[in-house]
């Protein structure tokens, strides 16, 4: 009789919760997507506008940019990250920690001494990005769009295989 | 007497050599079916023979045939997960027996009556997209597999979560990708939840093949006794799975009923009841109550499966459930189950209800994590019931169930639901008895609304953005 592994006999292995929590009234949303940690920012003084950001990596450089959902380009942006790109920064550490953060930008060293945002921000040399914002900006949308697909009072057993998260 | 669980200490031998079977054929979704190497290949060799007595021989012999041949089409794949769902059905029904035989209840080997399901028409493009994707990921392999080819899927995954009808196989495509997109890609030597993810697979696959098969249907009304519900959650589904008895004269069923919402990752804890709220009031003051249900003509579908309807539904009285429990619930008791479809036969999808006495906990095994989750405490520690010992399914306990190690060790009485997983059986306790009172898992707190209200913002958000956008 072999032996099998743990992991070939179990459908529920425990798992450490994928995310933390963090609050989302000043960056409602990020993610580490398609190479790039992105996300949208809350503006300061309108609460109609939103800053649309992100960090990607491209080769041994990640390149930023951020402009607001109309496309018009953030006035803080001077070749360094302005700071709705620091505040994106903060909250993708608090939602994934910041180990996870820096090895998804690929950055160089022992990441286990990545603690902070600061740690990271240290280490962007890149520039301002030609990428435009949109593709982030809907990323945000199809997010929201979960608040609005109905509930379903039907059985689910597929669910069986979910305790996290 | 020997005690019942000494029964559950062996498992039947066939149900280990299923697991061996199923380990050597998973091996080749880690490595794709694109690039089998002499291990991969004897696996399939060696699987037609296991079905050539079975209704499904023919269609798994053309299918491995045809992987060893490098001709890689659609319905190959899916004959290879109906023959890795036949292979644990036929597990489920083993132990489903040995659990029933234990317990000294007479195992129900009724099949129920389906009828072909029906869905609208292009539900079909969306199932087509999906038995592809699960094709390419087949083919890659885990080990291969790049985030980047995971992403185009969302274009259809977010079409598939817009239909309530595709709502099984969007909470398992959901959760499937979002755990793959994390630990993507796997570094070199990871160990890799294997069987989970061709089970994930598997389910996901088998839902896109044709709708589910519709079972038959009753409108039933009497009262429902909650036991206890199982909270299920990943990124982005909520899930309450509520069991209890539906009363109904001098008889009396094990029931459950699902209720579920989409989620986004920032909703997390204890805030994911409120995704119910306005929705499923009802249900969350029943659950926080501690009372049953009244019924009037709901849904019950024959495999024990209530349609919750809060027009048809009131709050009624308190309820414990131990007073139902110790009689209805102890061996030796019938307890009448639904029946089981293909569909529902998993190992995992066992939960046969059943209450303990006298126990107390006892360390059996040890984890080494740097934070314990609850489940983890929980997985660490076996029920000592006179000499016998059941492991307890901390893997099955959500973080925000409220049931806690604390509160196992100090209950004297528990309803739980036999499990079986890692090769072996468990026990998730749905109900614990402290003093008179009762405490059930699955109960919401008495105030949702959290200081940072993660739901409202966004809630606003979409209002606003969404309806500009329209």
């Amino acid at each position: 009789m072999t032996t099998l592994h743990p992991s070939e006999q179990t459908s529920l292995p425990l798992m450490e919760p994928l995310v933390r929590p963090r609050k989302v009234k000043d960056v409602p949303y990020v993610e580490l997507f398609g190479g790039r940690v992105q996300g949208v920012v809350s503006s300061g003084s309108d609460e109609n506008r939103v800053y649309v950001s992100f960090f990607a990596v491209d080769g041994k450089d990640i390149h930023f940019n951020c402009s607001t959902n109309n496309n018009r380009p953030c006035g803080g942006l001077r070749g360094s990250p302005c700071k709705h790109l620091a505040q994106l920064m903060k909250e993708a550490v608090l939602q994934f920690g910041a180990e996870q953060v820096a090895r998804y930008l690929k950055l160089a060293g022992d990441l286990s001494k990545i603690n902070s945002e600061r740690d990271i921000l240290l280490q962007v040399r890149g520039g301002q990005s030609r990428m435009d914002v949109s593709q982030v900006f809907s990323r945000f949308l199809s997010h929201l769009r979960y608040f609005e697909l109905p509930l379903s009072n039907q059985p689910i057993p597929e669910m069986t295989w979910f305790v996290s998260g | 007497m020997s005690h019942f669980l000494s029964e559950l200490a062996a498992i039947p031998s066939g149900v280990q050599h299923a697991a061996e079977v199923l380990a050597r054929l998973d091996q080749c979704f880690i490595t794709g079916f694109g690039r089998m190497s002499e291990r991969e290949v004897n696996a399939v060799t060696s699987l037609p023979r296991l079905f050539s007595s079975t209704p499904l021989g023919p269609k798994v012999k053309e299918a491995c045939d045809a992987l060893l041949r490098s001709e890689f089409v659609e319905k190959h794949f899916a004959s290879l997960a109906c023959a890795r769902a036949a292979l644990q059905g036929s597990m489920s029904d083993a132990l489903l027996q040995q659990a029933k035989t234990a317990l000294g209840r007479s195992p129900s080997t009724d099949e129920p009556e389906l009828s072909d399901g029906v869905s609208p028409g292009h539900h079909g493009v969306f199932r087509e997209s999906t038995r592809h994707f699960l094709m390419e990921v087949a083919l890659t392999g885990f080990a291969q597999l790049e985030a980047e080819s995971v992403y185009p899927f969302y274009a259809t995954l977010d079409k598939i979560q817009e239909e309530p009808g595709l709502v099984r196989l969007a909470a398992v495509l959901s959760g499937f990708l979002s755990e793959l997109l994390s630990e993507l890609p796997i570094p070199t030597g990871e160990t890799i939840p294997i069987y989970r993810w061709v089970d994930l697979w598997t389910r996901a696959m088998l839902l896109s093949l044709s709708a589910p098969p519709a079972p038959k249907t009753e409108k039933i009304s009497g009262e429902f006794v909650p036991l206890g519900s199982d909270v299920r959650h990943h990124r982005n589904v909520f899930s309450v799975c509520v069991y209890g008895f539906l009363r109904n004269g001098t008889s009396q069923r094990f029931v459950q009923t699902t209720v579920s919402a989409f989620k986004v990752d920032t909703v997390i804890g204890h805030e994911m009841w409120r995704l119910l709220e306005g929705h499923c009031d009802k249900l969350l003051k029943g659950l926080r109550d501690g009372a049953m249900w009244k019924v009037a003509d709901l849904d019950l579908y024959e495999n024990g499966d209530l349609v919750w309807d809060e027009s048809r539904v009131t709050v009624a009285g308190k309820s414990n459930p131990f007073d139902v429990a110790e009689t209805a619930l102890g061996a030796g008791k019938a307890v009448v189950c639904g029946k089981r479809s293909g569909l529902d036969r998993h190992p995992a999808m066992i939960a046969e209800p059943v209450f303990l006495s006298s126990y107390k906990t006892v360390k059996h095994e040890t984890h080494k994590s740097k934070r314990a989750s609850i489940g983890e405490t929980l997985e660490e520690q076996a029920l000592d019931l006179s000499g016998s010992k059941l492991p307890l399914s901390g893997a099955r306990v959500s973080e925000y169930a409220g049931i806690s190690l604390d509160r196992v060790a100090k209950s004297s009485a528990m309803i739980g639901l036999l499990r079986f997983d890692k090769g072996r059986w468990a026990i998730q306790p749905l109900a614990l008895k402290q003093g008179n009172a009762a405490e059930l898992s699955g109960t919401p707190p008495q105030t949702l609304k959290a200081k940072d209200d993660t739901v409202g913002v966004l809630r606003e958000r979409a209002s606003k953005l969404l309806r500009k956008k329209s």
